[in-house]
């Protein structure tokens, strides 16, 4: 039988490297696009593309969360590149959308129609919600992630230190945001059915949607309550942390069963009943309507003095439209066009799309994923097996992150260990990209410099090896490459200085060191 | 070795219950009153079972969240085990609360957290947990006592909500536990010297025999007082060895004490005067310690000076140690003045110490512990062994001072930090 301990151990892998919150990512705004899009069906009485929306949103949904997992690391501002990614997301869609549009002739699929605004449409706000929701469950991500490490005082620093849980904070704009499109189409489909007196047949699908949501938004409260006690220094275990799931679920499903037996397809008040009574109270506050006189003498009509009656401009000309106007407009047009070309096309120029770093930053991002692939289905697997069947999990980076720290830390003192813990994290980082991406492992009996040197000659090493992916310019790809090498070195030299020096390094090294860290990890 | 000190605790421990009602704030008041608004009228209008199903599913959620917290709430408590704690300082304190839920619903998630008032270094004051129905839990944290003092430690907050997260709610419990941080624990150093027989110290001096405490028997020697002569026991071993058996005595003697201590900020030097006030406090507490471990009458008179004269006295007792260490614990030093020190004011401490000397019993030696007094001073103190009293000074001062002061009498000196007084 598995103990307790791995048991948790397991659940919290399964939150902090699983798939739980990049599929809550994608759910979140399809469901709502889902219930939107049936809605509409049920209550439009034209042909509504629905199939055609939910598989554009689907796409972009998918779309987005690679894009997100790809530039996540990234420092810069992104922005833009949000706003890009959105603007070609809805254009493909569009086409894509425009080509299946088979009843039409090729020539007329491309106009604008219903199905492929609505469809491009679709895309951009499934974007905009994948991008905007995975921003902030980073953050929960990389909560998790410190859960499992680290407890107490060492919990809060971690948790202080690091910007990106500072946006669980934003799950409360989630929260309402999610319940407020619920509300309003929940709003649009009770309205309809009452003032229509058409029943739409409301299906279990939006019941359920409903129900989930709910759910949803309990589970995100249960996180973010578990953020703010956890940066308090509280330690909380994830069984802790999981049972208001199944207080949740047993009033969820008590709720449910209740709601069955009470409701029903007849009114308990009609609806005219209250609108009656309406009336009548604010028959209440109506003035009584004035007395009609019996007989009134009507006055002549006074006729308007002759100087009113001329037109307030006469003698003054229409203005002149200037010719040049039409000119203007033009440029305008062309400069608006040339603008959004050049925002579009920009990053091209700024950085090589196609180089091979970009190229190491999707393999670095398939092999994370299919690490993660490689301890969650064996968890899952085992955990449904009565067996119970031990499967040796392998440790996660975090993990190793950790292990590396502390065998490093031991040596020294108290007061060398609080100058060298920031440090040491940044080079046990190294030392797990230097193992995922080019299979350089790191034993306690290397040195520093040693282990920078051999990661040195493997990136060089696999640069020579490496086929030609299309770079622009050779020389300049091998003198990028040797620059990788060279800052390797350099990253050994200085940890190396921290860790043997008796005296602490300057604070310029220490911000070199941790420039060089953040651009080799990143650049690759 | 060090000896490691305790502080006495005289009470049983008993969980105290809570003597004010707790204040309770339950959040969520906007999510009850717009559900019910909006989902009641729905539900009761609605013509289609779609509909009602999923306004009374979201009703029966807020309302019975909403039950669920108000029934927590009515239902947990908080006890604190102890009303009061006594710790020295630079040591650490254990406080512990107790957390009941007593209903049948469990309390998923809680944080239970303790103030700890004006201790700055705390551990664990903060846990969460969860308390299943009619259950509890013991709550334990540290806190350091880095200053003498009087501190209270609470209120304790329990902060939890129902499983949705709809109506967040906090428990507050005013009840406090009173702190009591004794001067850091030192040795003095100082061996007391004369005494007055018959005590509780045992003694080699056979004029301080006691004959209320026989101690052996041994055979008769020349020049044995006849009244020591034991007839019962020389009969009983007049077969075995024909002799006199004579009883032995213990001898013993006691050493009343009480502690003066100089606390007037305006005799100490102004840059170190805090800290030596601090140390004078110490050494006083070090001094009535020791005597109290000896099982030896003790008392303090702590002199304050100022206007009007603060004169706070504890009569001497064999039990006096706890409510002289809270005495000292509750002294809170006043700010400097700056107006100078006349000679009356300098030498009033002087006449202070001879007033309540002459009540003080025959035999008490009498600790001065302070700034260095004048040399008048000393000679006008001499006069204090007429009462048959000895005084010893335990000094404090930037300049080192003479083993002896005027009158022939002992005078120590303290180090101004560290485990050993002198």
């Amino acid at each position: 039988m598995q103990s307790r301990n791995e048991k948790e151990m397991r659940i919290g892998q399964f939150l902090s490297s699983g798939p739980v919150y990049g599929l809550l990512a994608l759910y979140i705004p399809l469901s709502l696009l889902a219930a939107a899009v049936f809605l509409a069906a049920e209550m439009l009485p034209i042909a509504f593309p629905s199939l055609r929306i939910l598989i554009s949103g689907f796409l972009s949904g998918i779309a987005a969360s690679v894009y997100y997992d790809l530039i996540r690391d990234m420092a810069t501002n992104r922005t833009a590149a949000h706003l890009r990614g959105g603007i070609i997301t809805a254009a493909l869609s569009y086409l894509l959308v425009s080509l299946c549009g088979f009843p039409l002739p090729p020539a007329r699929r491309f106009l604008p129609d219903m199905a492929n605004l609505l469809a491009a449409s679709a895309a951009v706000y499934v974007w905009a919600m994948v991008i905007f929701l995975k921003r902030i469950f980073r953050g929960l991500y990389r909560f998790e992630m410190y859960m499992e490490i680290y407890k107490n005082e060492a919990l809060q620093r971690k948790l202080s230190e690091d910007a990106a849980i500072i946006h669980i904070d934003s799950l409360d704009a989630v929260k309402n945001a999610y319940l407020s499109q619920l509300a309003v189409l929940g709003l649009s489909a009770t309205l309809y059915t009452a003032f229509t007196k058409t029943p739409a047949p409301l299906a279990v699908f939006p019941l359920f949607i409903a129900i989930s949501a709910v759910c949803i938004v309990g589970f995100l409260s249960l996180m973010q309550r578990s953020w703010h006690f956890a940066s308090e220094g509280m330690t909380i275990s994830i069984s802790l942390r999981l049972k208001p799931l199944m207080g949740m679920a047993v009033l969820a499903a008590t709720a449910c069963a209740l709601a069955a037996i009470l409701a029903s397809d007849k009114t308990l008040i009609p609806l005219s009943r209250i609108i009656d009574f309406f009336k009548w109270l604010f028959g209440l506050f109506k003035r009584p309507a004035p007395a009609v006189p019996h007989a009134i003498h009507q006055p002549e009509p006074v006729e308007a003095p002759a100087f009113m009656e001329a037109p307030f401009f006469e003698g003054i000309e229409e203005p002149v439209t200037w010719e040049g106007w039409k000119y203007v407009q033009y440029g305008f047009m062309v400069l608006l066009a040339f603008t959004f070309v050049w925002f579009m096309i920009k990053p091209v120029f700024e950085r090589r799309i196609f180089h091979s770093r970009f190229a190491a930053r999707v393999r670095s991002l398939f092999n994370s994923w299919k690490q993660g692939l490689k301890r969650i289905v064996p968890a899952l697997i085992s955990a449904f097996k009565s067996s119970g069947v031990f499967i040796k999990i392998k440790r996660k980076k975090n993990v190793d992150i950790a292990r590396i720290s502390d065998q490093l830390e031991s040596v020294y003192s108290a007061a060398k260990n609080k100058e060298m813990r920031r440090t040491i994290s940044l080079f046990a980082r190294l030392i797990v990209w230097g193992d995922e991406a080019y299979g350089v492992k790191w034993k306690p009996s290397h040195g520093p410099g040693e282990f920078c040197s051999l990661l040195a000659a493997a990136v060089l090493t696999s640069a020579s090896l490496r086929p030609d992916t299309g770079v622009v310019n050779a020389a300049e790809n091998e003198a990028v490459i040797t620059t990788s090498a060279a800052r390797v070195i350099r990253c050994g030299v200085l940890i190396e200085r921290l860790l043997y020096s008796g005296k602490s390094i300057s604070r310029m090294e220490q911000e070199a060191f941790k420039g060089l860290v953040a651009d080799i990890t990143e650049d690759a | 070795m060090r000896k490691t000190h305790k502080p006495a605790t005289n009470r049983r421990r008993t969980e105290q219950a809570a003597s004010v009602e707790p204040k309770v704030l339950i959040g969520g008041r906007g999510v009850l009153i717009a559900g019910v608004a909006v989902l009641g009228p729905a539900f009761l209008c609605a013509p289609l079972f779609a509909v009602q199903f999923l306004c009374a599913f979201l009703l029966l959620i807020i309302i019975g969240s909403r039950m669920y917290t108000e029934y927590l709430v009515r239902h947990i408590k908080v006890l604190r085990r102890d009303r009061e704690l006594r710790e020295f300082r630079r040591r650490w304190v254990t406080v512990e609360i107790v957390v009941e839920n007593q209903g049948i619903i469990p309390a998923f998630m809680l944080a239970i957290s303790d103030a700890p008032g004006m201790l700055t270094l705390v551990q664990e004051n903060k846990v969460a947990c969860e308390l299943q129905s009619r259950s509890r839990r013991v709550h334990f944290w540290k806190g350091f006592c880095s200053e003498r003092g009087v501190f209270l430690m609470g209120p304790a907050t329990i902060r939890g909500s129902d499983p949705f997260g709809l109506f967040p709610f906090q428990i507050t419990y005013a009840d406090s536990t009173k702190l009591f941080v004794y001067p850091q624990p030192c040795i003095s150093g100082i061996k007391p010297s004369g005494g007055v027989p018959l005590g509780a110290l045992p003694s080699h001096n056979p004029l301080h025999e006691d004959l209320s405490r026989t101690r052996s028997l041994r055979p008769y020697q020349a020049g044995d007082e006849p009244r020591r002569i034991n007839w019962k026991a020389s009969v009983k071993s007049a077969g075995a060895a024909a002799g006199l058996m004579v009883n032995e005595y213990e001898a013993t003697v006691s050493y009343p004490c009480t502690v003066f201590l100089n606390l007037d900020i305006r005799q100490y030097p102004s840059i170190k005067g805090h800290s030596f006030i601090e140390r004078a406090i110490e050494a006083a507490a070090a001094l009535c310690r020791e005597s109290s471990e000896r099982k030896q009458n003790t008392g303090i008179i702590i002199f304050s000076g100022g206007k009007p004269e603060k004169v706070d006295s504890i009569t001497q007792s064999r039990f006096a140690l706890i409510p002289i260490l809270e005495r000292l614990a509750l002294f809170q030093q006043e700010t400097r003045r700056d107006t100078p020190l006349t000679a009356d004011e300098k030498n009033r401490c002087v006449g202070v110490l001879l007033e309540k000397a002459k009540q003080m019993p025959s035999g008490t030696r009498i600790m001065y512990v302070g700034p260095d007094l004048e040399y008048d001073a000393y000679l006008f103190l001499s006069v204090i062994r007429k009462f048959h009293l000895s005084i010893e000074y335990l000094i404090i001062d930037e300049k080192s001072v003479s083993a002896l002061a005027p009158g022939n009498m002992k005078r120590y000196q303290m180090k101004e930090m560290g485990y050993a007084i002198t």
